[in-house]
């Protein structure tokens, strides 16, 4: 049971490692939109030829 | 006067010998007087291929150039509603001329306007002639042509066009090409327009196979939205592509009409109306001829100097009063479900398990996860009162408030837009800075935009200020909060606008759309979406940082020599502080003790760097953990015993103004393109969050002292 227990919370862990490494990662390089909405701005999709950067 | 023209001497090397100009406006705005003056005799009829619409056609000598003048029917709009307004937009698009006059009745500025506006978002080559102006002195209307040249960024000549008056200076403003070199124009149609116009437009641009589309793809996209025919059938040339980009429109139209609760085309036509409205605002004066519409008599008031600061103040104050008043009882309902959640479990959880699987879920999960979305409520709340003062039009009319005191501090007037999309997250708030022409008003802006308290930090306050302040001081205290991240931006806006970005500002035009009653569908979707968001974030962004959090608040456990004897609250007590979080607390708390906060806050501070709401997450996961006498109590309790009411309210100030959230780091270094000002921000806005927070607390401490 304990053996269970360790392994379900190792494997939980483990899992929102992974998945909150990648989504910090993906914010700062901008391919995941921002961490508001998880969206990639329209504006930024389309590259916003209206307003140059 | 055509040999007198001759004489003048041309210093513009560059001027083609040949301009083609198209002569377009309202009818009776005088055009054919404006044509007569240009080409004197030298004219003749003729028909536009296709249609019966007579175009009148003519040319003249000056400076050396010859200006080939086309007379386009008088038209309203350049929508294709009938044959002389197809005819008029066609040559433009077709037929390229080098510039376009579009000869304005003066007397009747705002309707005439519109058409103007049209042709600057085409993005053509424009010069506006006020045509008539002696009849608009008389009916006591004066301009102020240099400022709203300036803001039209197009040339504007005053013309009596019955006395040949304006000709001379029209003649010169045509061949003298650089006069009316604009930059990209565009009109704000609102966020929900704007995303769909942006959509359809990039959709024309991967798909439509014609250049010209392409060109005046955003052009293309508004008139779609417009179900303008003409643009339907151009687009359908293509059936593969036009299939596809035709079903979007088909969605956007819908979404739009679902939100606004009438015809996109109207909403559009109340944008461009808004935009001349808040153009003329300012640049225009009616001392004789007053004006009626209900809008103007409410803008009387709302933009009044005397009254437009304090309206605004007392709207946000009401905005929060609303939020907390019908939040509570939402708040108490989700706090005691996640209680109730967490007691199941545990009451549940078979006996002689080690127990670590329940202590992450029960305090991890549920205490990380559950303790965020009891705020969900008050997000919706507050995005719901903001979507409705948004739908009626009060928001553009805040900014233009607020356009002059951003004047006064130096800081663009534009900059408000990029300021008031910060209230819901800082990421779009800092890409929003885009509209920004020059480098200077946009870093000034990019950098002060995280003290605007975004939708993340609310539930921080949420949290605390029912905990530590009586009911009748928690709506101001919010609006206190809400207060200080403003001026504290203006503030250091300023200091910025003065040392490192000092320049030149640049005008704009703020629109100001009439005001109309919202949509409840509309509030609602606007709603929904921003409870969407925050649902999606807390079920996982910050589902993984509480998990992770837990595990830094539970491991490693202290050996068992040293928890012998130990009642189970001083176990639970030694437990925590031997973990990572509890170890890495104690560290930092030294710095942390002058601003009244202990470990707790300090491990919390930390965690809220990837996203602030996990402030709150790692507050409950640290309770949830550590607290054991009194398991029944809420979060807010528990708070409420391990701290005063001077640290709270110095632990809001201090998540107000420290460090953004890793999210906006990252965009701050996209959008300034440079390492320099991310770290800039994020090291400024930590140091200037001490400091104001060492302040307050010290002060604060002394003074509670003497009382």
């Amino acid at each position: 049971m304990a053996f269970l227990e360790w392994g379900i919370t190792i494997a939980v862990v483990a899992t929102a490692l992974f998945f909150v490494i990648r989504s910090v990662y993906r914010s700062a390089t901008g391919k995941d939109g921002c961490a508001g909405c998880g969206k990639q701005c329209p504006s930024r999709k389309s590259g916003n030829p209206d307003k140059p950067q | 006067m055509a040999d007198k023209d001759t004489d003048i001497i041309n210093n513009t090397p560059d001027t083609p010998k040949k301009i083609n100009v198209a002569l377009a406006g309202n009818p009776n705005s005088g055009k054919t007087t404006i044509f007569n003056n240009l080409t004197g005799a030298r004219q003749h009829v003729a028909n536009y291929p296709g249609v019966t619409v007579e175009v009148k056609e003519g040319k003249r000598t000056y400076r050396d150039t010859t200006i080939e003048v086309v007379d386009l029917p008088g038209t309203y709009s350049l929508t294709a509603y009938s044959k002389e307004e197809l005819v008029a937009r066609n040559y433009i698009i077709e037929q390229q001329p080098d510039v376009i006059v579009d000869v304005i009745d003066a007397s009747n500025l705002e309707r005439n306007l519109y058409l103007a506006v049209q042709f600057m978002e085409l993005d053509v080559p424009l010069i506006l002639v006020f045509n008539q102006s002696d009849i608009a002195e008389k009916r006591g209307i004066s301009f102020d042509i240099n400022k709203l040249s300036s803001l039209l960024d197009t040339p504007i000549i005053l013309s009596v066009g019955n006395k040949n008056i304006g000709t001379q200076e029209l003649l010169d403003t045509i061949v003298t090409r650089t006069a009316y070199c604009r930059e990209h124009f565009s009109v704000g149609y609102g966020k929900d327009i704007d995303n769909e116009i942006d959509i359809i437009r990039h959709m024309l641009e991967q798909t439509c196979p014609l250049e010209f589309v392409q060109e005046k793809s955003k052009w293309f996209a508004i008139k779609l939205i417009e179900d303008d025919e003409e643009a339907v059938k151009l687009i359908q040339v293509d059936p593969d592509s036009s299939c596809r980009i035709l079903e979007q429109v088909d969605h956007s139209r819908t979404k739009i009409r679902t939100i606004y609760g009438t015809d996109p085309e109207v909403v559009i036509a109340e944008r461009r109306y808004g935009f001349i409205s808040g153009a003329c605002q300012g640049c225009i004066q009616y001392s004789a001829e007053q004006r009626h519409n209900m809008s103007d008599k409410i803008d009387n008031i709302i933009l009044s100097k005397a009254f437009g600061v304090p309206l605004f103040l007392v709207m946000m104050y009401v905005v929060f009063w609303l939020t907390f008043k019908m939040g509570t009882p939402f708040i108490s309902i989700l706090d005691t479900f996640f209680s109730w959640m967490g007691d199941t479990i545990s009451s549940v959880w078979p006996a002689g398990s080690a127990g670590i699987l329940k202590s992450l879920i029960v305090d991890g999960i549920i205490g990380g996860v559950g303790g965020v979305l009891t705020f969900l409520p008050t997000i919706m709340l507050l995005f719901m009162a903001i979507s409705i003062l948004e739908d009626s039009g009060y928001m553009a009319r805040a900014a233009f408030i607020m356009d002059r005191t951003m004047n006064k501090i130096g800081l663009h007037g534009k900059s408000f837009i990029p300021l008031l999309t910060g209230f819901g997250c800082s990421v779009p708030g800092i890409m929003a800075t885009r509209t920004l022409e020059h480098e200077h008003d946009r870093l000034t802006t990019m950098l002060v935009l995280p003290l605007i308290s975004c939708g993340a930090r609310l539930p921080i306050y949420a949290l605390i200020i029912p905990a530590f302040f009586p009911h009748h001081w928690q709506a101001p205290m919010l609006w206190v909060i809400y207060i200080v991240g403003i001026l504290l931006a203006v503030g250091c806006a300023k200091l910025l606008r003065a040392s490192l970005f000092r320049g030149e500002q640049t005008p704009f035009v703020l629109e100001l759309p009439p005001y109309r009653v919202p949509t409840v569908k509309g509030v609602l979707i606007h709603m929904w979406e921003k409870g969407y968001m925050y649902i999606k974030k807390a079920g996982t962004l910050i589902l993984g940082m509480s998990i992770i959090l837990w595990v830094f608040s539970t491991f490693p456990n202290p050996p068992e020599s040293r928890t012998q004897g130990l009642t189970p609250a001083e176990q639970h007590q030694l437990e925590m502080s031997y973990s990572m979080a509890g170890r890495f607390g104690q560290t930092i708390e030294p710095a942390l003790k002058p601003l009244g906060f202990d470990w707790r806050i300090g491990s919390a501070l930390v965690g809220a760097l990837a996203a602030k709401e996990v402030f709150v997450a790692q507050l409950g996961i640290i309770f949830a953990v550590t607290e054991t006498d009194d398991e029944e109590a809420s979060l807010r309790t528990k708070l409420r015993n391990s701290y005063s009411s001077l640290s709270a309210f110095c632990i809001m100030i201090f998540t107000l103004i420290s460090a953004p959230c890793i999210a906006t780091f990252a965009v701050t270094k996209k959008e300034s393109n440079s390492w320099r000002w991310a770290f800039f921000q994020f090291f400024g806005l930590t140091g200037l969050a001490y400091l104001v927070t060492l302040i307050v607390y010290q002060i604060g401490s002394f003074v509670l002292k003497l009382v």
